[in-house]
């Protein structure tokens, strides 16, 4: 059984059809890329598995189960985590603290717990740090973890928002465009994460214009007008007419 | 240790606010005039209004009606401490309660709006209340006013007094460990992005109705207690500029920091004090207070104090690092 599966999904915003009829798979523990020209409507797909819109029609199932409409929080608490490709991050926060923020799920003590600062209370928040700790550590942001967020630069910040994903412990970890703006270091070191978390068990879609993204996909779903035109491993898609047709206008 | 979070911080603040305390406890051993004891009683309410305005405040949501559950409060103890002979020491409680299930209630559907529209709903629930009392005037006495309401402490001011600083504290000190608890962090974090806080599980609209609640708890807490040391209340006295007045309270003191609310209270009513021949005034005055403030510090006195701060601290370690942080953080 796939991890993620949607099928016949559509929404419209007015008479615009930003998704129609999308229909695709992903396996436990693959890479899936999400390619399409701008305005393809790939983000629209994000939210709409993530639950910040409500599509019209269609079906979105996450690991057996129907997660259709949900709100976004629930379905983050099932294990989907995202990345948001604009304002990435909590702007007033520190970079710890933007982690620690996330780590929302994390054992909690309740409301009365918390308000009288008891042991567990304590413990936990105390587990939520190690936790954020340990993951900025993992991408690499432990030398900026008392800068403010809002400080960071442009690379940090995309690292801080996939940190941030991570703080959720997340099954399937969705992807907004993460090397959008890096540069050639960072895009290594972006893409040598992806890896290392798949080998971590954690499945990954990713939505990307640098096609270099494609070395690490085992399949990739392209899409135009917001229809999949193909859909299939790397060196298919990327020999596909339609798609060269989508991305090159001829 | 995370800055937002930091609990533990408050007992180096500990010597400061006890010193604080002390002066306000002694004050009235040293003869203060009964005059100015009624004036800090009534900045201590005040500063409880304007506390928990701040409070509701932390998760982004700028309310305009925070006086509709001072009046909530205050009538619904009056009311039935008067015309069910209930002791007050009962009808307080009872009141606060009303008021945050009433908070409660009406924030399921005000927090579906968010940011202006917000502000606007909750602009028109401090009207409705006022309407609302209107409507109930064979109880409520409307615009009359309700008098004989039953005392506390009967009519002698100091154990008033007494019995103000110490709720104000605990009405502090609760509010100062939400805010720097993982409940206020979680505010914080909403205040700044809803969609990023509801990606990582946060179920952001519970959370905005919990704090739009507390806050009405604290208003009501205020507002019940006020009618029995008053006596007399009327629905002028929380009427549409109550609401607006704390806000400019607020804004004076600082929005970003705890120590705000109680320093623009406190400074405001007490220059009023002095300026008592300008009393037809004040609606002018305050509005042009708030503009300047607005204009030339938004973080209000204590982010000047702040500012001066750090600028005393680039002075004395010229040459040295300088850390510019801070001035302009949301979670300080």
């Amino acid at each position: 059984m796939a991890l993620l599966e949607i099928e016949g999904l559509s929404k419209h915003f007015g008479g615009l059809v930003a998704v129609n009829e999308f229909s695709m798979r992903l396996e436990e523990g693959q890479i899936v890329g999400l390619i399409g020209p701008n305005g393809a409507g790939k983000t629209t797909i994000f939210n709409l598995i993530t639950g910040v819109f409500r599509p019209d029609s269609g079906k979105v199932m996450f690991g057996g189960k129907n997660i259709t409409g949900k709100s976004p929080h629930a379905i983050a608490a099932l294990g989907v985590a995202r990345t948001f490709q604009l304002t990435p991050l909590f702007a007033d926060f520190t970079t710890l603290e933007n982690v620690v923020a996330s780590c929302y799920l994390y054992p909690r003590s309740g409301f009365w717990g918390t308000l009288f600062n008891t042991p567990k209370y304590r413990r936990n928040e105390a587990a939520a740090q190690a936790q954020s700790l340990d993951v900025l550590a993992q991408v690499g942001l432990k030398e900026v973890e008392n800068e403010l967020a809002r400080n960071l630069s442009h690379g940090h910040q995309k690292m801080l928002g996939i940190a941030r994903a991570l703080a959720v412990c997340p099954r399937l970890l969705m992807l907004d465009e993460p090397l959008g703006g890096m540069n050639a270091e960072e895009i290594d070191f972006t893409m040598d994460i992806m890896q290392k978390l798949r080998k971590k068990g954690t499945s990954i879609l990713v939505i990307e214009h640098n096609m270099q993204v494609l070395d690490i996909c085992e399949q990739v779903v392209a899409i135009n007008f917001g229809e999949k035109i193909c859909d299939g491993c790397v060196a298919d898609v990327r020999n596909n007419p339609e798609v060269i047709k989508a991305y090159l206008g001829v | 240790m995370l800055r937002a979070i930091k609990w533990e911080s408050w007992q180096g603040k500990l010597a400061g606010y006890g010193l604080l305390s002390l002066v306000m406890l002694l004050l009235p051993v040293f003869g203060i005039s009964v005059y100015y004891i009624h004036i800090l009683i009534g900045v201590f309410i005040y500063i409880i209004m304007t506390a928990s305005l701040r409070l509701v405040s932390l998760s982004g949501q700028i309310s305009l009606g925070h006086a509709g559950f001072m009046c909530a409060g205050a009538y619904t103890s009056a009311v039935i401490s008067k015309d069910l002979g209930w002791s007050p020491w009962l009808t307080i409680p009872l009141a606060t309660l009303l008021s945050f299930i009433l908070a409660y209630l009406v924030a399921i559907p005000f927090t579906r709006l968010r940011g202006l529209y917000f502000t606007m709903i909750s602009l028109f629930f401090g009207m409705a209340v006022l309407a609302i009392n209107e409507v109930f005037q064979k109880i409520t006495g409307g615009q009359s006013g309700f008098v004989g309401i039953p005392t506390l402490f009967g009519y002698s001011k100091t154990p008033y007094y007494y019995f103000f600083f110490a709720l104000l504290a605990v009405c502090l000190l609760v509010m100062y460990r939400i805010e720097h608890s993982r409940i206020g962090f979680t505010w914080k974090a909403i205040a700044q992005s809803h969609v990023i806080a509801s990606s990582t599980g946060i179920n952001e609209n519970r959370q905005r109705i919990l704090c739009f609640a507390i806050g009405g708890l604290f208003a009501g807490l205020a507002g019940a207690t006020y009618a029995h040391y008053y006596v007399v209340i009327s629905t002028t006295t929380f009427g549409f500029f109550t609401s607006i007045y704390i806000f400019v309270y607020m804004m004076v003191g600082g929005i970003n920091s705890f120590n705000g609310p109680i320093v623009g209270t406190t400074v405001i009513l007490l220059s009023q004090v002095f300026a008592r021949s300008l009393k037809e005034y004040v609606p002018f005055i305050l509005a042009g207070v708030l503009l300047v403030f607005l204009y030339l510090m938004p973080q209000g006195l204590t982010g000047l104090a702040e500012r001066s701060r750090i600028w005393l601290n680039k002075l004395r370690s010229r040459g040295g690092e300088v850390s510019g942080k801070g001035i302009s953080n949301g979670a300080a």
